[in-house]
């Protein structure tokens, strides 16, 4: 056997660590694995990736898998995005998917469908990190490691992530309960997809850097994102103690103080992240801090 | 301090802003208020660079907190990218497209990249006397990846990559620098803001690479309290982890000398990353250790 995957899912639902329990539960099943995630920004929300391959021989491939013989899908609303999840697939290969619902717009592909993260806001109590899960549905899907080996697989890594035992165990639960019920999938031939296979040389023209990057010309626009709700407390100025001292106004990081022209010190409230920096510097206690909401 | 100056008090911290509120970067993060500081002594007329860190997010399409333009390089070439814009500047002057631009180049980045991963690009820059500034706000990791390890980060100071604490002490980043003999470097915290804009305000006197080294008190990276970064910033100075410094062609001169310095542990016991100094049980032999490296370190300074 010779399988190449690649799993795909948003920053914050363990994509790298589901790559790593298919790998280390294939490992265990006696193949050659070598699995490693997409380096780049990790920012929660944004479209991460990882590659597994599998094999009965010494892997002699190394880097990013771009035709992959399945792919995993841990967010549906990846299928949206550019470029696709599905690109480079091969013909005949095969789709695991995370969904609550039909997938319809696969029609004519080959794919293993199951809702992971209703199972684990259920087991888990939260949808957010299922790698165990997702993990333990390829596996399931493409018949690449047995329960056994699979529950072994997620059991060290998620140890591997210094989780608490209590945590590791709902985790082996949400693998066990995906892998007994998940459903297998076939994967048909490994040719590529035609489409795939004439490589083209495109010409890419030359552009001024002004046009070809990202250029911000509004500058200090970001006042209109509001941080302030990021507030869990607020601070609020006794202006009848305030001296005019300037502190507050030389130490708030986020410069949301600002002085009239009498030095009277006067706070942005949509942004304050209420940090109490203020509250803590205000060398004559001018400053309260008020729990909750904006004042 | 008997040179001349227009910062003798805070009163004297100019009143313009040049960052915006609204930024990405953590609540209560002492970085920002160094930027903030510099900004206001460097004025309008400066072009920022930054590399990757947590910093460059003041810029993170499509919003910028910044009045001023900033242009955002690969993680090793900052110090190419502001002799890129030197450069661009200089040709524009010289076909008379400008005349006296006054424009100042800031180079803006983390201790990753000062220390570790852009240090060949700064020692090349330096060597080659370019005229700019560079301002590396140390949080002692790589805070902005998730607080990894880096050649900034102290002895016992856990990290994500040294959860037990790390066994290497901190690079001199200083002595590194003034070694290529620049006419300035200097050493800036927060908490001593008069400090920072005459230090500021003196750079701007020389031509060439003019650098500085700023504690970025870091509330999310060092498990401190966001209402605390002032404070932590001022232990730093007054039990001598941070020595306020400067050094004019070579010539080191500390701008502030703490009489009776605190004892280290009051800097390190606000801190989660050195927890593990004081519980579960109390670990004297490396607070002692660090201890000694401070002590040490003074006895050397004369003045
Ligand atoms: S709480 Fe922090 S962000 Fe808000 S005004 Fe005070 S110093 Fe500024
Ligand atoms: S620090 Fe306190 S006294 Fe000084 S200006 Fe701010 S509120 Fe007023
Ligand atoms: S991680 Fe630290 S240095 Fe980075 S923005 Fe947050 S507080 Fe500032």
């Amino acid at each position: 056997m010779k399988l190449e995957l690649r799993l795909h899912g948003r920053g914050g639902q363990g994509i790298k660590t589901a790559g790593r329990v298919v790998g280390t539960a294939a490992f265990h099943e006696g193949y050659h694995v070598q699995d490693s995630p997409m380096y780049g920004p990790e920012r929660r929300g944004a479209h991460v990736s990882s590659f597994v391959r599998i094999s009965d021989e010494q892997i002699e491939g190394r880097g990013y898998i771009f035709h992959p013989d399945a792919v995993v899908v841990a967010d549906t609303s990846l299928l949206e995005t550019s470029p696709s999840p599905l690109q480079g697939l091969k013909k005949g290969g095969a789709i695991i998917i995370n969904t609550p619902g039909g997938v319809g717009a696969l029609n004519g592909y080959r794919v293993a469908a199951y809702d992971v993260s209703s199972s684990a806001s259920r087991i888990l109590g939260r949808r957010g990190a299922i790698s165990a899960g997702v993990g333990a549905l390829a596996c399931k899907a493409l018949g690449v490691a047995g329960l056994e080996s699979v529950l072994e697989a997620v059991k060290d890594e998620m140890h591997e992530l210094g989780l608490r035992d209590e945590v590791v165990e709902a985790n082996i639960r949400l693998a066990e309960e995906i892998y007994r019920n998940a459903p297998s999938v076939e994967i048909e031939s490994t040719t590529q997809r035609e489409e795939i296979t004439t490589a083209k040389i495109v010409e890419i023209p030359y552009l001024e850097p002004s046009s070809s990057t990202s250029m911000i010309l509004n500058l200090g626009n970001s006042r209109i994102k509001r941080t302030g709700a990021w507030r869990s407390s607020t601070p609020v100025i006794d202006y009848g103690r305030c001296t005019r001292c300037m502190i507050c106004f030389i130490y708030c990081p986020d410069a949301c103080i600002s002085l009239d022209e009498d030095l009277t010190p006067r706070i942005d409230y949509d942004n304050c992240k209420g940090c109490l920096i203020c509250f803590t510097e205000c060398p004559v206690k001018a400053v309260k801090a008020e729990g909750g909401e904006v004042a | 301090m008997s040179e001349q100056t227009s910062f003798k008090t805070l009163r004297d911290t100019p009143i313009s802003e040049y960052l915006t509120p609204g930024s990405p970067l953590c609540g209560g993060c002492g970085g920002e208020i160094i930027v903030k500081l510099a900004l206001k002594a460097l004025g309008p007329k400066t072009i920022l660079v930054s590399v990757p860190g947590c910093l460059a997010l003041f810029e993170l399409y499509p919003y910028t907190s910044l009045k001023t333009p900033m242009l955002f390089a690969p993680f090793p070439a900052g110090p190419a990218a502001a002799q890129g814009i030197v450069d661009g500047i200089e040709a524009l002057v010289s076909k008379g497209r400008v005349s006296n631009p006054g424009v100042k180049v800031l180079l803006l980045t983390g201790d990753g990249a000062a220390y570790d991963i852009g240090l060949q690009a700064t020692s090349a820059a330096i060597h080659r006397g370019l005229d700019f500034y560079y301002l590396c706000y140390d949080n002692e990791a790589y805070g902005n990846t998730g607080f990894q390890f880096s050649g900034s980060t102290p002895l016992a100071a856990s990290t994500s990559t040294t959860p037990a604490g790390s066994g290497l002490r901190k690079k001199d980043l200083f002595e590194i620098w003034r070694a290529h003999n620049p006419p300035y470097v200097a050493t800036v915290a927060a908490s001593r803001p008069v400090d920072l804009l005459r230090k500021f305000e003196k750079a701007q006197r020389f031509r060439g690479p003019k650098l500085f080294i700023a504690l970025g008190v870091c509330p999310t990276g060092w498990g401190s309290d966001p209402a605390l970064t002032v404070r932590l910033d001022k232990l730093a100075v007054e039990t001598g982890i941070f020595p306020l410094k400067e050094a004019v062609y070579g010539r080191v001169r500390h701008t502030y000398i703490p009489r009776s310095r605190k004892p280290v542990e009051e800097y390190l016991r606000h801190q989660r990353r050195f927890e593990h100094l004081f519980k579960p049980v109390r670990r004297d032999d490396l607070i002692r250790q660090i201890q000694e490296d401070v002590d040490r370190y003074w006895e050397n300074v004369r003045e």
